[in-house]
């Protein structure tokens, strides 16, 4: 429930609305409440009393009510709409914003398929949750306070004893709400794990389809299909069952009038007229009451999808700027030092990916990383632009720690290329310009001639306009990773990081763009990780990582004499080690280090 | 729709995808056909569907029962200040009320069931479905849009059943 007003403020923008909603809802229920005062009195004063003045009259005063209470109903609704809406479209982007936000470290563990659910439909709910809560919320208590006072005033022993039914039903509503919030929480988590396994197939569905592992996926989604179903089979056969049971409730209320109230009749102490306008007044109270066992399904639920939202909103990243963090100047020198860096995640300094590793890359120098798969290379790097915060040691920037600067003044400097080519749906210009949107065609140009992808985005129909599909699919993998590099490139960064992102360009392009880079970005520091040795002949600074220690540092003609790491990897992709290598590129290697 | 143009007016936001992606509200290419094929998923449960078609006339009509006897019961024992009989037919409005309640719960129940299983295998064919597409079809396709068919638009109809068929 805390959550549930939590989220409150998130209406806050929407105030005006939400009152003035509010306060029609409050004469809705008075002129509600003045309907069976009406009819008591078309009973009583008219057809009792033979005077067709006052039915006609008051007939006309009752059609007059309704008529503006339907008004004022509509108004009601339209208004508590749009401040659901509003409050929906404003709280999935505080999300989105958040996820923006989040390390690293935070997006592993959270799953696509489930913040999808979070972010669609636990939003859905809630906002459904707050709308109904305007419609009825409000209006259920007050009518039946109305209700009960005006019952009250028509007839004080006869409401006493109904007092106990109203009672029971409330109990009902309340251990309702009670049995089923966890029920509603566990359906959302349930359609979370649907939504991983559907999402992770539809993603992986070149590999399911590859592998011919359609028999598996299916009884997979069998699993979570299963759970979800009878989970949500759960919560209706609660539903099925109370709601007939409150009805039931009502029923007997209705009942008690009659009996009771006819017996009152019968020795003359309450009118016919009475009678009606007693039950009348009880379907105001009890019509209400089943409104709020709905409303009450809706809150359970509510509650769940709140928890789960503010499970996302309240993630603390873990990489913060620091009070006081400085910024870096407009234009820097580009020294990256790492000082004594180690790495573990959460906490496991047992199992570390990074030891110890101290070294500088001076401005301007090309630094190529070589290792074994999992040896630490892709870790090493997202420690520059703090995608990760080191768990020992530090990592300077041209001698200032990267946790003392401002995020965005510390990325601004670096341009990266990840290792997993990730397009977005949009044109090929829209992609390439994504980190500088304000770039000039001639920019955009040289960036892409630079990644060698210039060529080959003028032989398309619509060269430059062309566009990606979701994850580029339309493209091939060398295509992708050019792309990516020019989008990195065009930054201009005074460090720019490759990150393995030439491995499915051929080994004669590579080299094409590494001349290229030379060219283009003279000062700048770079790094490249890289599965072939082909890559890193030219860097000014070969470092090998071996099971996250430094093994080795130098340059090809160094470490080819003193490493027997380095020249191991070097014979086992070009040969003979004795042969000086500058012609390896022209062969092709394709085994990882 | 002031709404819609508040919206508009509104910064998007930090760097999203590319390209606008705007929901259009999406009619169903032929309705006949979508309700025909909705609707095969239910008849699977024919012999519950037509069982709770009964009992929902059933207990409507027991429903009904009560305000006719309360009429009744004003206008033959109340005015008439018969009070025995008027205990009679209170006893006849309870049992009324008694036999709705428990027709209304088998319905529901039964409705909860057939209508959730039936839901279930519309998912299970979907996704059985997916997998027998070509690449092509994922490669037009987004993953997102593909996500939400499978889920929400199948919520939007457990909606619609689970709302409606009773109601009715």
């Amino acid at each position: 429930m805390k959550k549930i007003l939590k989220f409150l403020s998130y209406i806050k923008p929407y105030r005006k609305q939400a009152i003035i909603s509010m306060v029609l809802l409050v004469c809705v229920v008075f002129m509600d409440l003045a309907i069976p005062r009406l009819v008591q009195r078309i009973i009583d004063d008219g057809v009792y009393q033979k005077n067709m003045a006052i039915v006609t009259n008051t007939t006309l005063i009752m059609l007059g009510i309704s008529m503006l209470s339907t008004i004022f109903s509509i108004a009601n609704n339209t208004l508590s709409v749009q401040v659901g809406e509003a409050f929906a479209r404003d709280l999935r982007e505080a999300i989105f914003v958040k996820i923006q936000k989040l390390s690293y470290s935070n997006l592993d563990e959270l799953k696509t398929g489930d913040l999808i659910v979070r972010l669609t439909s636990d939003i859905n709910v809630l906002q459904q949750t707050y709308r109904m809560s305007m419609r009825i919320g409000l209006r259920g208590p007050l009518l039946i306070i109305g209700s009960i006072i005006l019952m009250f005033s028509t007839n004080a022993s006869l409401t006493l004893k109904i007092v106990p039914l109203l009672v029971l039903t409330l109990a009902l509503i309340v251990l309702f709400i009670a049995k089923l919030g966890p029920i509603f929480r566990m359906v959302q988590e349930k359609l979370g794990n649907l939504n991983n396994v559907l999402q992770e197939n539809i993603a992986g569905v070149r590999v399911v389809k590859a592998f011919v592992r359609r028999k598996f996926e299916e009884k997979h989604f069998e699993d979570v299909n299963e759970d979800y179903t009878s989970i949500h089979i759960r919560v209706m056969r609660y539903i099925s069952f109370v709601f007939p049971l409150l009805m039931f409730l009502i029923n007997m209320g209705v009942l008690a009038i009659v009996w009771i109230g006819g017996r009152q009749v019968i020795s003359g102490t309450l009118s016919i007229g009475g009678i009606v306008a007693f039950s009348n007044y009880l379907m105001t109270t009890m019509g209400p009451l089943l409104i709020m066992a709905m409303l009450a399904n809706i809150v359970a639920s509510g509650m769940a999808s709140a928890d789960r939202i503010d499970e996302v909103i309240s993630l603390v990243p873990d990489i913060k700027e620091g009070q006081g963090a400085k910024k870096l100047p407009k234009t820097i020198k580009g020294k990256v030092q790492f000082d004594k860096v180690s790495f573990f995640y959460n906490g496991n300094c047992e199992e570390k990916v990074l030891d110890e590793i101290s070294l500088t890359a001076n401005p301007g120098e090309n630094i190529a990383i070589l290792g074994a798969t999992g040896s630490g290379k892709t870790t090493l790097i997202n420690l520059i632009p703090r995608f990760y915060d080191t768990s020992e040691g530090r990592v300077l920037i041209d001698g200032q720690d990267v946790k003392d600067l401002e995020q965005d003044s510390l990325l601004a400097h670096i341009g990266i290329t990840p290792q997993e080519t990730i397009l977005f749906s949009g044109s090929i210009r829209e992609n390439i310009c994504y980190g500088k949107p304000d770039a000039s065609k001639e920019e955009m140009i040289i960036a892409a001639k630079t990644a060698q992808v210039h060529d080959f985005i003028m032989s398309l129909p619509e060269g430059y306009e062309t566009s990606v599909s979701a994850r580029g699919v339309n493209l091939s993998g060398g295509q992708k990773q050019r792309i990516a590099i020019a989008r990195a490139i065009l930054l201009k960064p005074e460090i720019l990081i490759l990150d393995d992102s030439t491995s499915s360009v051929d080994v004669e392009t590579e080299t094409k763009i590494q001349d290229a880079l030379e060219e283009l970005i003279k000062g700048s520091t770079t790094f490249v990780v890289a599965q072939r040795i082909s890559t890193v002949l030219k860097a000014d600074k070969i470092i090998v990582i071996d099971r996250g220690k430094l093994a080795a540092e130098g340059t090809h003609q160094e470490l080819i004499r003193s490493s027997p790491i380095y020249k191991e990897i070097y014979d086992s992709q070009l040969g003979d080690g004795n042969q000086l290598a500058n012609n390896g590129k022209n062969k092709q290697i394709n085994t990882g280090a | 729709m002031a709404e819609q143009n508040k919206q508009n007016k509104r910064p998007q936001g930090p760097a999203h995808g590319m390209g606008p992606i705007r929901g259009v509200i999406e009619k169903p290419k032929d309705v006949k056909k979508s309700i025909q094929r909705t609707a095969s998923y239910f008849a699977a449960y024919k012999v519950e569907l037509i069982f709770v078609f009964f009992l929902v006339i059933l207990y409507t009509l027991a429903g009904l029962a009560g305000p006719y006897l309360m009429g009744v019961a004003i206008d033959g024992y109340i005015t008439e200040k018969d009070l025995p009989g008027l205990t009679r037919i209170a006893l006849i409005m309870l049992g009324a009320y008694l036999l709705s309640l428990i027709l209304q719960a088998i319905a529901n129940w039964i409705m909860a069931n057939a209508s959730q299983k039936a839901l279930k295998k519309m998912r299970t064919d979907l996704f059985h479905h997916l997998q027998f597409l070509s690449l092509r079809f994922f490669d037009r396709n987004p993953a997102g849009d593909l996500m939400s068919r499978l889920t929400n638009d199948i919520n939007a109809i457990n909606q619609a059943v689970s709302m409606n068929v009773t109601s009715l």
